[in-house]
């Protein structure tokens, strides 16, 4: 093909080759003529103004383009939104072109669209993007100057506009040193800066900052995009979290009990150094493993089994190799809106708590025993009076022939005989003890039988007994033996303290009550009183008020008694107002229901 | 014969005798009737105090331990009546070693400091001699 050939080629088939929507319309604003695209696009368009095909519109439209044209013969660009044959909008770009006519009117005009609809609608996006992105975007020259900026640094920072990114983001007048954005500028990378600023409020700031070239790859870069991200706030969460973890994890490792913890598929996650000594296990082998037998006593792995929330034992033994070691434990079900999160053991080694505890009984019942012996010297001096009296005076009435005094001397030895006699016996008894019998015994029970003991004979001699149960008593281990002649005892002394009284008809009162984890029983009269002397006196010594009646010994088998419980006596006492002998077991201190304990009190009473 | 060791002083002496226990009474009232005292004697507090503003004895023996009124109490009462205020006491006991460890409780008055202590069981010559002592002691003052 020649070029005359090619010419001619191309000026038949341009037209219709062009990408681009060619029509021509004429002054009545009717389409002539146009190209393949167009008619692909918009349809028929025989007999049809621009307006109708272009528009669906049956009037022309205000500020026509065409018409412009059509006036001053000027080409002109312009960028409208068309319909196209189904109805949908497209963005163009037309060009307008004036055809002129023979008498120098402009007869056609040419109208040539470009269809920029998605570009269009990518710049919007770009747009969008850039300002409502939350961080603070700016575009930056090569002299670090903010070009453009988006919506989060304009409200941050405020006006922008001429001014440097470190005075911006740093107020300072120099650059900062290892500049990303310059980087960028020099090696077309990207690049990725941690660095600290200031907020707008003066407050030290923390930012991640990428900055990225605004041109394609080989050309001169011109811009620079640069992205802030503000992690002060992430950064300094992440800080306490930390802290928070260590001082946790400090907790759990210093902690003197035991501390277990699993996660929520059963897996042991914490063992603590404790819990390593007191299990004889080692985090190492135990962590990740899921044998929680040799972590948790079988009450908690009950718990888990039935999906429970928690237990609290204050005393259970966990087997560690062929060892029963008593603890107390505490143990929950860690959840978070009712989902299993995993579960915590706390364990207290009671090892040495128990070992104490036996230590300090034992104690105790020595120094009963030390009283005991140093009692009894006060009970052997008295006989010992009537038989040097009962000497003396036998003595007497022999040296000088009185038969009275040898009959009253005699007499008195035999009381005392006799005396020393009840003395022995009772005191052997005391002695000699009994192995206590302990079983699950409630303590208004034998209140009440107390009471119906002594009420009768008191009634008659004018003193009212009565008993005041609190029904929240529950069962306690006790001797019911040994209890039942204590209260008897104490009630005995509380009536015989009443009829000493110089106000007759007195009140004594049986009272059973549980509070803070001790079982009282308490028995009060409104007798004779005692002052400090006795008081002091009361439990320290064979020590009776009771002259020939007593032993002295009651007191002290009650004290013994209630020691063996792991209890106390307390005395409220007023002289001429009366008396309140408690007696106090804490509920912790009882014996315990196996043979060992068992043995070691029948042990502990011997003299 | 008891009291022999000691100078006799010019007249025999009356002496209150107050315990619970009847066979101290008993014994302690031979001995002081044996050496040629007149003893007096009261089972209780409130019949020694009446017996004492009766008969001004020379010295009365208290028992510390005794039902209702204690002889600390008696004692206390005797030092603040006017009357019978310097007669000597002397208290009859058991628990000498733990009553002067007794130290009062708040609000209470230190227990007093009695002329003198008879140890149970009283020996009769150490019981006589320790009588005289308190006595002479009292009327040298």
């Amino acid at each position: 093909m020649d070029v005359d050939a090619l010419d001619e080629w191309i000026h038949s088939h341009l037209f219709d080759q062009v990408p681009q929507a060619i029509s021509v319309i004429d002054r009545e604003y009717r389409v002539c003529k146009t190209n393949h695209r167009y008619t692909e696009i918009f349809g028929t368009w025989h007999d049809r103004t621009c307006y109708d095909v272009l528009k669906g519109r049956s009037a022309r439209c205000g500020g026509c383009q065409a018409a412009q044209v059509f006036a001053d013969a000027q080409p002109r660009t312009t960028d409208d939104v068309w319909l196209d044959k189904d109805g949908r909008r497209g963005h163009y770009v037309v060009r307008l072109v004036p055809i002129p006519g023979e008498d120098d009117r402009v007869e056609y005009v040419m109208e040539m669209a470009t269809d920029i609809t998605e570009s269009t609608k990518l710049e919007r996006e770009h747009q969008i993007l850039f300002e409502r992105t939350p961080c603070y975007v700016a575009v930056l020259d090569r002299d670090l100057r903010m070009v453009r900026a988006n919506e989060a640094l304009r409200t941050t920072f405020g006006d922008h506009s001429g001014k440097l990114c470190h005075e911006v983001y740093k107020h300072r007048s120099d650059r900062c040193p290892n500049c990303p954005a310059l980087r960028s500028f020099e090696d077309g990378q990207v690049h990725t800066e941690e660095s600290v600023g200031v907020r707008q409020d003066g407050k030290p700031a923390r930012y991640v900052v990428t900055t990225a070239p605004l041109a394609r790859p080989g050309e001169p870069i011109e811009y620079v995009i640069e992205i802030l991200h503000d992690v002060t706030d992430v950064l300094d969460l992440k800080d306490e979290l930390e802290r928070e973890r260590l001082f946790l994890r400090s907790l759990v490792d210093h902690s003197i009990d035991g501390i277990v913890a699993t996660e929520a598929d059963g897996k042991i996650a914490v063992l603590n150094p404790a819990a390593e000594g007191l299990l004889a296990l080692t985090a190492e082998d135990t962590i990740g493993s899921g044998d929680l037998a040799r972590v948790f006593p079988e009450e908690f792995l009950e718990v888990l089994a039935s999906r429970g929330a928690s237990c609290v034992l204050p005393e259970t033994a966990i087997r560690v190799g062929n060892e029963d070691i008593p603890i107390r434990f505490s143990g929950v079900v860690l959840r978070d809106d009712g989902r299993v999160l995993g579960s915590a053991g706390f364990l207290q080694d009671l090892r040495e708590v128990k070992r104490l505890e036996r230590e300090k009984l034992d104690a105790e019942r020595l120094a009963a025993v030390g009283q005991t012996v140093a009692g009894l010297a006060h009970g052997i001096k008295n006989i010992l009076t009537g038989l040097e009296g009962g000497m003396f005076l036998l003595r007497w009435g022999v040296e000088d022939d009185r038969k009275d005094k040898f009959q009253q001397g005699w007499e008195m030895l035999d009381r005392n005989f006799d005396k020393i006699t009840s003395f022995v016996r009772e005191f052997l008894s005391f002695a000699k003890g009994r192995v206590p019998v302990v079983a699950p015994t409630d303590s208004n029970r034998i209140v009440t039988e107390v009471v119906e003991l002594y009420r009768e004979a008191a009634t008659e001699k004018g003193v009212e007994v009565t008993a005041e149960l609190d029904p929240s008593v529950g069962e306690a281990n006790l001797d019911t033996e040994a209890i039942h002649s204590s209260l008897a005892n104490l009630v005995s002394n509380a009536i015989d303290a009443c009829l000493v009284s110089d106000h007759k008809g007195g009140h004594v009162t049986v009272r059973t009550r549980e509070r803070d984890g001790r079982l009282e029983l308490e028995v009060e009269d409104d007798g004779c009183g005692m002052d400090y002397e006795v008081k002091r006196k009361v439990f320290t010594t064979f020590f009776t008020t009771k002259g020939t009646e007593g032993t002295g010994l009651g007191l002290l088998v009650t004290k013994k008694a209630v020691q063996e419980h792991g209890g106390s006596i307390d005395i409220d006492s007023t002289p001429g107002a009366g008396s309140v002998f408690r007696i106090i077991l804490p509920r912790d201190r009882l014996p315990q229901l196996t043979p060992e304990d068992d043995e070691q009190q029948g042990g502990g009473s011997a003299v | 014969m008891a009291g022999a060791h000691y100078p006799p002083l010019d007249r025999p002496l009356s002496v209150l005798l107050i315990d619970d226990e009847p066979d101290v009474l008993t014994y302690l009232a031979a001995v002081l009737e044996q050496a040629g005292h007149r003893p007096l004697v009261a089972s209780n507090a409130g019949d020694g105090f009446a017996l004492l503003k009766q008969e001004r004895p020379d010295v009365a023996c208290i028992d510390i331990v005794m039902p209702e009124e204690t002889g600390i109490a008696l004692f206390r009462r005797i030092r603040s009546d006017p009357e019978i205020a310097d007669t000597p006491v002397i208290f009859i006991t058991a628990l000498r070693p733990e009553l002067t460890a007794i130290t009062p409780a708040a609000g209470e008055e230190a227990m007093p400091e009695p002329d003198g202590y008879i140890e149970k069981p009283p020996d009769a010559k150490a019981f006589l001699a320790t009588i005289v002592e308190v006595v002479r002691e009292k009327r040298r003052q």
